[in-house]
């Protein structure tokens, strides 16, 4: 009895010391969250004068003003432009991808395995790689400055969804797919019907990262990009950066970061279950 | 019976490919044909507008006599020193930490993840705003510990590096973090069970149980940080430019900057090669460890 | 099954709208009239972009005036950044979309001369010339190559020494007995590097955030020619052209960078500006001199403070010295392989005409014009400002120009420079061992070795 008390003291000490710990740890990693959510609320005047205070919120929202009259009003552009660029990929992706794995999961045709193996061996191969012809084809077709060449790729191609959607697809059991040809359905509503449901998680964790990818995609938009009309957020926000450094452009770049990361939060905080599953999937392959 | 099948298999194969066309035409024109043409690109000088033109060797020449193309490799494997280790002991650790029962994990677990979601454009920018020499809070806080004359973190060639590094791990954390906790919760509970029966302390069971349990994890973690590390870009670019003194240039750098302000197509594809070999040996490094470890 | 269908079609449609969305735009094409739009690439500078797009209207209307068929639309380019500029322009001029003419700095003119991504313009600058009108060693330098002409200058801008007077009055109300004067204004008797550097040090006071500093210039490469000269070396290269800059001249002029930027701590250095430019710093009372371009007059004589603003000449090393300005010529291009060479040139020539320059130097952009006869009227419209007092030493460095050797490897050389100069302000490096380090990465740069 009085052992088990002492073991329960020592349990309740350890639990004490790593929740300190891992407090700790966790407040170091929403420490620059914090930083830039105050300061965007702060005075412009007030920012970076030398003086340490780490919790005053002033409520001003001058900072914020300053973005959305920025260049009349861009930022609202850039959130139209990065949300096309982002839903029309990762639409796309889902749907060629799906389809792709599926065919190459279920359906025998000649030189599919062939055809995968040649699909994974360019899992590793850098973008940097493919990134100069690529510029040069989009370049010569007349394609850049426009959204062309940050979507029709991400559409048609991509390796890792195929991948992962056909480990998913390969664990389905063929009596499910042998009974809906019983009752007559073709591939496309096998597909449709049967498959699609039930990859649904997996699905919505491809196009987690799919449109995260693309909302902070910054080298491709910077290549692609030159109309201020095709802005984009990363672009505005690197953008803020360059033009004279006053005190109250600090503010407006706080500002905008923090606007930027608000959508993108907000679809975490919903999604984390799908975020966890997909990247915690990678780890054990 | 056995013309059906053909029939059936026939049918197959068509529908096969339909639902692969657009995978494939993608892959045909986005991946294989780049793939090709960019190597053809290291042994040809290009402007763009007229053809190109064969030069045999010389980009080769050019990018090795190149001390910047050397430093960004000796850059990249400085960053490989410091963010390899230090992301995966913290995550590590992290992981293992949290694998018991505390208070708040919800609100822990959100905190961690949080940095690897949101732009790294922003994000950077907030971490150059916090590093200011002169009233960064950083700084200021080094202040208020008496730290007098604080280092002017990126605009020193002795600290830029470290201090890139640092926002570098902090973005990685919360990815690892969730590949090692899910390792953990793979661990079966009766090892451990077994080891408490046996009286072993708690370092004990991290050394002998939880750190071989997760070592296939572990080798996976360390070659996608290494490919992070060589991919690493958009954090020096915004809160560098690679500077001072190439301090923190990395090799991607040296592509973009050959590529899109040189328009130096030729010595731009030599480097993307250089850091294709870097990850093609790291893979091939790891698979045959794998192997080996797997056989014995 | 049918629902599903519907979706998917919809989906499809949506991407091909918004494909076909993304893809509009590019080329220009003709507008109702009939007339060919030659779409111009500006550089998109909240500051500047009045003035370039005032000067494609009069462009236009010189157009409409000679019965030209051609009509000049602005095509914004998102960035402030030549180097950025250089790579968007370039990725247009490929994929012949977006402007066939347009403006770049003189620092990138080589690169695009070598690579053949622009249109031989000699025929229109001989045409220019022969009118007199135009100042003929404008077109001259960087644009040149085997003796034809791939652009035409926009208008010069050189260096001056913008200072604020009020923070020298109120140093000598409260310091009768030790003052000091107001840099020397006169470009044949300029004030020295020895006077500007005690009385920068003497201008230098606080600490931390609010410090005031006494001078700013910037120790880089495009500038130090200027300083050189006024030592009474050459300009980076001697007259066999060798690179020089291991020499007593430079290695005088960094010293003298060296006791402000890192002993006296009276010029601000890259860490001082990160917050604040120096420009911005100046404009608010916190330095009392700036080294920088006339392309700054915009945004100096429209100034707030409570204070007035003089300009002076460069300084020299002696009493005496002719003082030099470092002079930027920046250009207009047309593209090789424009669909409409013909008309990318009559574009042109209405960029170049009289009214055209007229337009963009009434709102002090671009520099000093290049036609004599509009000189007068954009010095006139500075003379309605608060730098009126100041006319006279702006135009006096018109005469005494010295320009950059601009070339093929000149920006890699620049970047690396660049790249070493924190370690040298930082103190890790001797000022003689940086000189050196220039010297020997020009030298490399002209091997072809970089």
């Amino acid at each position: 009895m009085r052992r088990l008390k002492k073991v329960n003291k020592r349990v309740l000490i350890q639990t004490i010391v790593i929740t300190v710990i891992v407090l700790i740890a966790a407040l170091l990693c929403i420490f620059p969250f914090y930083w830039m959510i105050l300061n965007s609320l702060k005075n412009p005047d007030l920012i970076n004068q030398g003086t340490v205070d780490l919790i005053t919120f002033d409520l001003t929202w001058e900072s914020f003003k300053a973005v959305f009259s920025y260049n009349n009003g861009l930022i609202w552009k850039a959130y139209l432009n990065s949300f096309i660029i982002a839903i029309v990929q990762t639409a796309g992706t889902l749907f060629t991808s799906s389809l792709a794995a599926f065919a190459f999961a279920k359906i025998r045709f000649k030189g599919s395995k062939p055809i995968y193996g040649l699909f994974i061996a360019t899992l590793m191969v850098p973008g940097q790689v493919t990134m100069l012809p690529l510029f040069m084809m989009f370049a010569k077709m007349g394609w850049t400055n426009s959204f062309l060449p940050l979507i029709v790729p991400g559409v048609m191609i991509n390796t890792y969804g195929v991948f992962m959607l056909r480990s998913f697809i390969v664990s389905i059991p063929g009596g499910l797919l042998e009974a809906a040809e019983v009752d007559g359905c073709g591939w496309f509503r096998k597909y449709l019907k049967i498959i699609l449901p039930l990859i649904k998680p997996a699905l919505i964790t491809l196009g987690l990262f799919s449109f995260i990818g693309s909302w902070n995609n910054y080298m491709g938009h910077l290549i692609y990009l030159n109309d201020p009309k095709l802005t984009t957020i990363p672009l505005l926000i690197a953008g803020m950066q360059e033009t004279h450094m006053t005190g109250a452009a600090w503010g407006r770049i706080m500002a905008a970061s923090t606007l930027s990361i608000v959508p993108i939060a907000i679809i975490y905080l919903f999604c984390q279950k799908y975020f966890v599953q997909g990247i915690a999937t990678t780890g054990m392959k | 019976m056995r013309k059906r099948f053909t029939k059936r298999q026939k049918k197959e194969n068509i529908i096969g490919y339909i639902f692969i066309a657009p995978q494939l035409v993608g892959f045909v024109l986005f991946v294989a044909f780049p793939l090709v043409f960019s190597l053809y690109l290291c042994f040809a000088q290009w402007n763009m507008i007229d053809m190109p033109e064969f030069v045999g060797l010389m980009n080769f020449k050019a990018i090795f006599q190149d001390r910047i193309f050397w430093k960004s490799i000796g850059n990249t494997f400085i960053y490989i020193a410091i963010v390899v280790p230090l992301t995966l002991f913290s995550s590590l650790s992290l992981a293992i930490l949290t694998n018991r029962k505390l208070p708040l994990m919800k609100f822990f677990r959100a905190a961690f993840f949080l940095p690897m979601v949101t732009s790294t454009v922003a994000i950077a920018m907030v971490w150059t705003f916090i590093y200011q020499a002169d009233g960064g809070v950083l700084n200021s806080v080094l202040a208020v510990f008496g730290i007098t004359n604080p280092p002017n973190w990126l605009q020193d060639s002795k600290f830029a590096r470290f201090a890139v590094s640092i926002v570098s791990i902090w973005l990685k954390v919360g990815y690892y973090y969730i590949i090692f906790d899910a390792g953990l919760k793979n661990i079966p509970k009766e090892l451990y069970e077994a080891a408490d029966i046996d009286g072993a302390s708690t370092w004990r069971k991290i050394w002998k149980i939880t750190v071989p349990m997760l070592s296939s994890v572990m080798f996976f973690v360390t070659v996608m940080l290494f490919i992070d590390v060589f991919n690493m870009f958009n954090e020096v670019f915004i809160m560098t430019s690679g500077g001072p003194d190439y301090s923190t240039y990395t090799l991607s750098m040296y592509i973009y900057f050959y590529a899109f302000s040189q328009f130096d197509m030729g010595r731009a594809a030599v480097a993307s090669w250089v850091l294709f070999t870097l990850v093609a040996i790291v893979t091939v490094i790891q698979f045959k460890i794998k192997k080996r470890l797997v056989y014995e | 099954m049918k629902n599903v269908l519907k979706k998917l079609c919809m989906l499809g449609l949506a991407t091909a709208m918004c494909c076909s969305l993304a893809a509009c735009g590019g080329g220009g094409g003709t507008d109702k009239d009939g007339n060919v739009i030659v779409q111009m690439s500006i550089m998109n500078s909240t500051n500047e972009n009045p003035g370039w797009l005032a000067m494609i209207d009069a462009a236009n209307e010189v157009l409409e005036r000679n019965n030209e068929k051609v009509r000049i639309e602005a095509e914004i380019i998102m960035t402030d950044s030549w180097d950025q500029y250089y790579t968007k322009v370039t990725s247009n001029i490929l994929g012949k979309i977006g402007g066939t003419i347009g403006r770049i700095a003189e620092s990138h003119m080589p690169q695009m001369v070598s690579k053949n991504q622009i249109a031989d313009l000699t025929d229109i600058r001989d045409e220019l010339v022969a009118t007199g009108d135009y100042a003929a060693d404008a077109f001259e330098g960087v644009a040149v190559k085997d003796g034809k002409y791939y652009g035409l200058p926009s208008g010069t801008q050189h260096m001056v020494l913008y200072y604020n007077k009020t923070i020298f009055d109120e140093y000598n109300t409260a310091h009768p007995n030790d003052p000091v004067a107001y840099p020397s204004g006169d470009w044949n008797n300029a004030s020295t590097f020895a006077e500007i550097k005690e009385t920068a040090k003497k201008l230098t006071s606080g600490s931390g955030a609010g410090k005031k500093f006494g001078l700013s210039a910037g120790p880089f490469l495009a500038y130090a020619g200027m300083y050189a000269k006024n030592s009474g070396g050459d300009n980076i290269f001697n007259e066999a052209g060798e690179c020089v800059i291991a020499s007593d001249t430079f290695y005088n002029v960094y010293s003298w960078f060296e006791d402000m930027l890192i002993t006296d701590k009276s010029m601000p250095s890259t860490a001082d500006t990160q917050t604040l430019d120096a420009m911005a710093k100046f404009l608010g009372g916190n330095i009392a001199m700036i080294i920088d371009g006339v392309w700054q007059i915009h945004d100096v004589c429209k100034y707030t403070g409570d204070y007035e603003i003089g300009v002076a000449a460069i300084p020299v090393s002696e009493k005496g010295n002719v003082s030099y300005s470092t002079t930027f010529a920046d250009r207009f291009w047309a593209a090789r392989n424009s669909k409409h060479p013909k008309e990318d040139k009559i574009a042109l020539k209405a960029l170049m005409s009289v009214e055209a320059i007229t337009a963009l130097s009434s709102k002090q952009i671009g520099g000093f014009p290049i036609r004599e006869d509009c000189v007068d009227n954009y010095l006139s419209s500075i003379k309605n400002t608060k730098l009126a007092g100041s006319v006279d030493v702006i135009r006096g460095g018109m005469e005494h120009k010295v320009s950059v050797p601009y070339s093929t490897y000149y920006n890699i050389v620049d970047q690396q420079i660049n790249q070493k100069m924190a370690t040298w302000i930082n103190g890790d490096m001797t000022t003689k061992a940086f000189v050196d380090f220039m010297d020997e990465t020009m030298k490399k740069g002209m091997a072809g070795k970089l």
